[in-house]
Order: structure tokens, then sequence, then C-alpha cells
């Protein structure tokens, strides 16, 4: 079993909405999950009726699960906490591919203007500017700037660069840094969580932290939710459906330089799950 | 091969389409020896046969679109040119010299007697098989594996005298030309017709037969065989996925 994920935290239900009360039945890396929220007295996991419970966290709305023992907490991200914020979930959506694959779907802006255009691209600007994906204490970094058009609070069209920033905390947890569109040196925060409900199959969830500015909280969960919907034609058409850690099924091209960045770091972790090598 | 030899599936032409369904600007898709493929015709005519992958992030290229030279994946819109397969643009960084190595897996296909020839080889050492021009029928899929197909073909039934007299079965013979080509003749009113079907082996469960009738017909009669035969593969669909072993 893969060490790093076996002892990782993972987001394995949406809270938000104040849900305390009933059951949840899922899965995480193969196993079966059984989640009781005790009417509202703090949530217990565990593999089953009658089975030793699991190591249970409420963060970012979602509940989180180890199946492990944690080497690291759940990465924090102020963003998801700050006041004065609209702090939603973006929704829980199944997809039929590895968390892996979903994770560096996340962090790729060539495909913007291909399968979100006039949302997060446009087909007159294709080209993706030039950047050097990095490793700051453990954390896997992007900065870069994303040609977009589309204004989320509904205001005409108008073409302009947007600062996009990438952190992936953990393999398969991501996090975009977009400038807002009205305060540029601020960020909206778009949290990615994946939970590998085995190796072919994930669910993505995401915590979304938006300057408020014009923007409602529906609109932002529709936009997101909208977003996730394309993306998951593609992914679940990608062959195989586990991400290719080694060798040259995949050949990779400049502008790749975060997911061939992402691979390398996850072969460093030496990250089998949901992964091949040739 | 030496001769004597049986050709090894992965070295024959299989047809997997009347030519007439593969059409320009669009992609159709296949499946043969468990190997998922697209088929695409170019504006010229030229026909391509490729793995249903793009060699850049794995998606299926059957989701993508002909242009007409050139076929483009849906995701990242990187094309990939008519014949040799070779990369012709990444929109994501149109300054760069275009990778070389960044090309689908292709396989040789012909167009050949009406219809389109796939060999899971680079080249085959066998040309497709020549089918007598007639009546194509329409191409059924079994839930099935081939050699239960293969043997349901070979007791097919039609023509005016079996149909009237089925305890006659001498008046209609098959011929097994090769594993995957059986012809089956019948007296049909004073002619004797024969059938070609073609077989394609689509993965361990599922087989999908073509097939050709060796007369011309007339237009009015047209739609009558037509769907004569439908029915009688129909017919024999259903005896062959019912007693065929299910994959477990």
């Amino acid at each position: 079993m893969d060490s790093e994920l076996l002892n990782d935290w993972h987001a394995i239900a949406d809270l938000s909405g104040n849900r305390s009360r009933g059951h949840v039945s899922t899965r995480l890396l193969g196993e079966p999950l059984f989640v009781d929220l005790n009417d509202g007295r703090g949530p217990t996991i565990s593999r089953g009726p009658g089975h030793d419970s699991v190591l249970a966290k409420i963060r970012y709305g979602h509940l989180w699960a180890c199946l492990g023992v944690p080497r690291e907490d759940i990465p924090w991200i102020p963003e998801l906490e700050e006041s004065g914020r609209h702090i939603i979930s973006g929704g829980s959506l199944r997809i039929r591919v590895s968390g892996l694959r979903a994770i560096e779907n996340y962090f790729d802006l060539a495909h913007f203007p291909f399968i979100h255009e006039n949302y997060l691209g446009v087909a007159s600007h294709t080209e993706v500017a030039e950047y050097q994906p990095m490793v700051e204490d453990g954390v896997l970094v992007s900065r870069t700037e994303v040609y977009q058009e589309y204004q989320p609070a509904g205001a005409a069209p108008e073409g302009r660069w947007v600062s996009y920033h990438y952190k992936v905390f953990r393999p398969l947890v991501a996090v975009l840094y977009k400038a807002n569109a009205t305060e540029r040196e601020k960020w909206d925060v778009v949290a990615q969580f994946v939970q590998p409900l085995d190796e072919e199959t994930c669910v993505l969830h995401s915590s979304l932290s938006y300057l408020p500015h014009g923007l409602t909280a529906k609109k932002i969960r529709w936009f997101m939710q909208l977003i996730t919907c394309q993306d998951k034609p593609i992914l679940e058409n990608q062959v195989p459906k586990r991400l290719p850690l080694s060798g040259r099924s995949e050949i990779s091209t400049r502008s790749d330089a975060m997911s061939v960045a992402y691979r390398r770091w996850l072969r460093e972790k030496h990250i089998t799950y949901g992964a091949i090598y040739e | 091969v030496p001769a004597g030899h049986p050709l090894p599936d992965d070295a024959r032409y299989f047809a997997v389409a009347a030519s007439g369904e593969v059409e320009r600007r669009s992609i159709f898709r296949s499946r043969l020896l468990g190997r998922d493929l697209i088929l695409w015709r170019a504006d010229s005519g030229g026909l391509n046969a490729w793995e249903d992958r793009c060699p850049h992030r794995g998606v299926r290229l059957a989701l993508g679109a002909n242009m007409g030279t050139e076929l483009r994946c849906q995701y990242h819109g990187i094309r990939f040119s008519s014949g040799d397969g070779r990369c012709t643009a990444v929109p994501s960084q149109p300054a760069q010299v275009l990778p070389s190595s960044l090309r689908p897996k292709i396989f040789a296909c012909a167009d050949h007697s009406g219809f389109a020839w796939v060999t899971l080889a680079a080249t085959s050492p066998m040309p497709p098989l020549r089918v007598e021009s007639g009546l194509t029928l329409r191409s059924m899929v079994f839930a099935a594996p081939t050699p239960d197909v293969r043997q349901a073909i070979c007791a097919y039934r039609f023509g005016s005298e079996s149909a009237a007299s089925p305890e006659k079965p001498h008046s209609v013979k098959f011929q097994l030309l090769d594993p995957y080509h059986v012809t089956v003749s019948a007296h049909t009113g004073e002619h004797l017709t024969s059938i070609t079907f073609l077989i394609q082996p689509v993965d361990q469960e599922t087989t999908i037969v073509h097939g050709r009738l060796d007369e011309e017909v007339r237009q009015a009669d047209r739609v009558k065989i037509l769907r004569d035969h439908n029915d009688r593969m129909s017919i024999m669909r259903e005896v062959v996925e019912r007693t065929a072993p299910k994959a477990s």
C-alpha cells in the first residue's frame, strides 16, 4: 500500500449547510467507510459496524479521514477561514479516473481555451505564458498568468491577463489563487480536495473563498460546477485511467512544465496508488 | 509468413466498416482484437486508422474533430496530420518547434472492395480479401465470442428454397475461406446467390459481422432483401447470444 496516501488526510464528505444528522457511506483508498454524524455531537468514521474508528477531523466545511498515522496536518489555507468573503462548497462530483489525473487537469492551463472556452479561456489566446514550477517547503508551486475575458459578476466581457498561482500541497490537495477581478492584489481561492475512492475513481470536493464584489454564493457555485462538468467527460476519456509516472506513453510539451513537475514530485514521494510505472 | 502456417491475427486485415460509413469530417469509432481505434477520412478521401488515444495526455481521439486534413484532439487542440500522423500544431506553444515524437499510433488501413480494412500490424503480408460487388448488408454487433459467431454463420440459411422448405439444407452450402471470412451460397429463385460474411473480432466478448450479397438487386427489391437478411441475422444473434458462454 502507498504509505504516502495511507498516512495522509483526505476529504470524504461535504458538511456544508450545517449537515449534522444521519449517515454517510463512502470509500477511501478502496476501503469502505461508514460515517455517523451523531446528531451534531461530532462525526465518527469506521470501516463498518463493529470496526475500530478511523481518524476524523472537520476542516473547511468537509469531513476528513486518515486511514493510517498522519504525518502532517491538513494543509493550512487561511483564506478558507477568513471573514468578509463568500466561503462556499463547490459540490462533490464523482469522476471515473484516478484522482492524480484530476489534480493534473486542475492546474493545466493549456486546455482552458478548448474545454472552458469563453469561461476560463478564449480561442484567440491559446498560448500558455512561460512559467517555472518550483517546490517550496515541500509544496509544488506555479505562478503564471492566464488571458481571460469572462466577467463572473456579469459585466461585459473584457480581455485581461489574470494572475493564476497554484499550490499543490499534497498529492490530492491543490489550491488555485486567482487574482480578484476588482482588487487585483487580492486573491480568490479555489481549493480542490480529491477523494480517491479507488485507483480509478475519485470524488472532487472543493471549497471556494471569493471576495464578495458583485457576486453571490449561488453564482460562484454555479460557475464552479459548470467548470467541473466540462472537465468530467475529458477526464473519463483518458486512457489509461491511472496516471503514468514513467515511460514514454505520454509525450509532454514545454507548456506541460507543471504536469512534468507534478509527476516527478509524485515519483519522489513513491506514489503508486492511482499511478502506473511502465 | 511461411506457407502452411496460419497468419497471426495481428498481421491480418479485417473489415471494420463499409467504406461509406467512414464519412468525411467525422470520426468512426471501432474496436479490433481488444484495441480501441478511430477511423477518419481526409477530404482527399484518404483513410486513417489510429489508436483511439492522444499521445499527449491519453484522451480518446474520438472526442476530437476531423478538420479535413488534420485531426484535432479535444483536450488541448493539438493537431495531427492525415497519413503519417505527425503533429502539425500545439496551440499552447505556437512559437516552439513541433515535437516529432508526438504522434498517435497508426495502423495500416485501406479501402478495398467497398469496405474499410485495418490491420494491427504496421504492414501486412496479405492484402485484404477481394469481395464481389453487390449489396452490402447492414453490419451487426454480437455480444458473443468470435468462434461462436463463426459457427452460427456457417449454418446461416437464406433463399427461396430454404425458406419454403427448410428440410432441404443441401441447397445451401458454406465455405470457410479463412477463420474470418465465410461464403454462404443458396438458391434464390433460379440463381445461386452467395453472401460473403466478414467477421470482425472486436474483443473476447464481442464480434461484428459485415456482409455482402454477390448480386446487384433491383432498386425496388433492395429494402425487402436487406430487411430479410437483417431479420435472419437478428434471429441468429438471439440464438448465439443466448447460448454463447458469458464472460465471467
